[in-house]
């Protein structure tokens, strides 16, 4: 089924090819650029096909951690091929693992000699109805989205990311060896946390600046998709806001001797999410969480599209199983918007059939096979 | 693979050890020698044993030598004002295969990694100290790689040289290749290229 409508010229995924990636064996999908619909049973096949796109375009999954797990249940690895189409030209890439190896990744058949180096040429957002770990789960989560964020845009600081977190590995084993009775080299920590400040410093200057555009952004997607008077926010939490970083490790060194790993740092950064100054995760109720998250990710999204002039692919998965009507009828009017590129969007049932100006392409997904 | 001969058989394992030699080019390789006069399978096993069994490191350097210091510590053709610090004997062959530089050498052994549990004491650090303390050297060129560990051994190496005020330290350039077309550069070092780039005139004047 076909309603072609408007035609797009902007960044998408014109075709994949997936082989052996979780229920899939073989399968080719060609998408439109506009709104690519996908209805199947659950257990179908439908998250699957995003998890694929996700590796695509961020070289790991969004659903599952893990490259094993990706790999189909009766087969030894598994590969996946899209077309993107860009501003300039037809790209190709391509990405094969096998258990034990490292992933190969390809653009244009060159292999990449470092993954990191993919991030962010296809930028890409997901909405999916695990996204409530956000905001009850510990401060992980909200490092990780917030790095993910950052990165599509900011090469420069996903290589400090990496840096960051070699240096922090060397002085959590330095800690280590020290505990364990080997005498204290003090000019070498000395020199380890300069690196680690240095570093740390960088990234929570990012974080800082990047926070202060994705704050209005979600503010005003929160407004949009709750329609009440709430205000949303998000706070920087971070030991750097107020203290000396390089003064607080030589403090906590003896505890971190004895804990044996770096107590303080951006490794530790977290985000409060608050709605009229109250916390969300406390306070919230289901719909205000729900709202939040959507808002959250909406502001990702322009926030990845201002900085690289280019309009990111948007996954929205299950949002209408899981959200309730007013919230799910917000969501997709935002996401069927001029400001939206491509977007894919699963759903169990043909019961909502989408109307909008969009060009837009219809599937059927079925026990690991598309139609 | 199960040979007629135990001869043959540990020959074979002895040359599988060896990197990238996996079974079928160890017996070849034993294959071929065994085609060979006596003589020349005497002469090559009885080299491979004098080196394993003669080579020194330079007691000044550590660079691998033939007697107590190395053909580059005792020439009197060097500068012994320069002195260019190195994780390992590659790096030296490297940089002299070069021709550019005709100062000393020291060779570290390694980076500092409390990962892979190398301290500075695992490195011949304390003989540079010792070295720079000579009033001989003018200036120590830290030749490592651009990793987190090489700088860490780096910033280590500065600090303990920073009591004697009249030896300069100096690392490498490191960005975009001279040649390279910046088209084809990665991202990455493109990236850290303009994060730090320099003035115009020290441009010019590095290019001399
Ligand atoms: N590695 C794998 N090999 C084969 N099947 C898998 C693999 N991983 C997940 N599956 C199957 O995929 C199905 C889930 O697909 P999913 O895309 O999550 O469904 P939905 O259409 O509901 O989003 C399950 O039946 C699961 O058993
Ligand atoms: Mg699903
Ligand atoms: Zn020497």
């Amino acid at each position: 089924m076909h309603i072609c409508r408007l035609q797009l010229s902007i960044l998408h995924l014109s075709s994949i090819q997936l082989t052996n990636f979780r229920n899939y064996t073989e399968q080719n999908v060609s998408f439109c650029g506009g709104l690519n619909i996908l209805s199947g049973l659950n257990g179908a096949g439908k998250t699957n096909l995003l998890e694929a796109i996700n590796y695509l375009c961020l070289t790991k999954g969004y659903f599952h951690s893990g490259d094993i797990g990706a790999i189909n249940f009766k087969k030894e690895f598994f590969r996946l091929q899209g077309e993107f189409i860009t501003e300039r030209k037809i790209e190709t890439i391509s990405l094969a693992f096998q258990s034990g190896t490292p992933k190969i990744l390809k653009h244009d058949e060159i292999i990449y000699e470092k993954l990191a180096d993919h991030i962010g040429k296809f930028p890409l957002v997901v909405i999916a109805p695990d996204d409530i770990a956000l905001i009850i789960e510990g401060s992980e989560d909200r490092r990780k989205w917030l790095d993910n964020t950052i990165s599509q845009v900011n090469r420069l600081y996903l290589d400090d990311l990496m840096q960051y977190n070699r240096v922090l590995a060397q002085r959590n084993a330095l800690l280590k060896l020290w505990s364990a009775g080997q005498s204290r080299d003090e000019d070498l920590m000395t020199v380890i946390d300069k690196q680690l400040v240095k570093i740390g410093k960088q990234i929570h200057a990012e974080r800082k600046k990047s926070l202060q555009i994705l704050i209005s952004l979600l503010q005003k997607h929160y407004a949009f998709i709750s329609n009440e008077n709430e205000t949303a926010l998000m706070n920087y939490d971070s030991l750097l806001n107020e203290s000396d970083f390089s003064k607080t490790l030589i403090t906590n060194r003896e505890k971190d001797m004895m804990l044996q790993r770096t107590t303080a740092g951006v490794h530790r950064d977290d985000l409060d999410f608050l709605l009229n100054e109250f916390s969300i995760k406390k306070f919230g109720s289901q719909g205000q969480k729900k709202s939040f998250l959507i808002a959250l990710k909406l502001a990702q999204f322009d926030f990845i599209a201002q900085n690289k002039n280019e309009t990111p692919l948007l996954l929205l998965d299950d949002i209408f199983d899981k959200l309730d009507q007013h919230r799910s009828e917000k969501l997709l009017a935002d996401a069927t918007s001029k400001n939206r590129g491509q977007v894919f969007i699963t759903c169990t049932d043909w019961k909502q059939t989408i109307i909008s100006d969009k060009l837009s392409k219809y599937f059927i997904v079925e026990n690991g096979l598309i139609k | 693979m199960n040979f007629p001969s135990r001869l043959i058989e540990d020959a074979v394992s002895e040359f599988e050890k060896l990197p990238g030699i996996g079974r079928r080019s160890a017996l070849r390789l034993v294959l071929h020698l065994l085609r060979q006069s006596p003589e020349s399978v005497n002469q090559f096993s009885s080299r491979i044993a004098k080196m394993r069994n003669e080579i020194k490191f330079c007691k000044t350097c550590h660079n691998i030598s033939d007697g107590e210091q190395c053909n580059i510590c005792n020439s009197h053709a060097r500068n012994r004002s320069l002195v260019c610090v190195v994780e390992n004997f590659r790096d030296v062959i490297a940089i002299e295969s070069v021709n550019q530089f005709n100062g000393l050498y020291h060779v570290l052994g390694g980076v500092i990694s409390p990962l892979e549990g190398i301290g500075p004491d695992q490195l011949n650090i304390e003989s540079l100290i010792h070295r720079a303390a000579s009033n001989e050297i003018e200036e120590v060129i830290m030749a490592l790689n651009a990793t987190m560990e090489g700088d860490t051994t780096i910033f280590y190496i500065s600090r303990k040289l920073h009591q004697f005020p009249n030896v300069k330290i100096t690392t490498l350039a490191r960005g975009v290749a001279f040649g390279g077309e910046l088209e084809f550069v990665d991202d990455l070092t493109l990236a850290r290229s303009i994060a730090t780039r320099l003035p115009y005139e020290n441009y010019l004047v590095n290019r001399e």
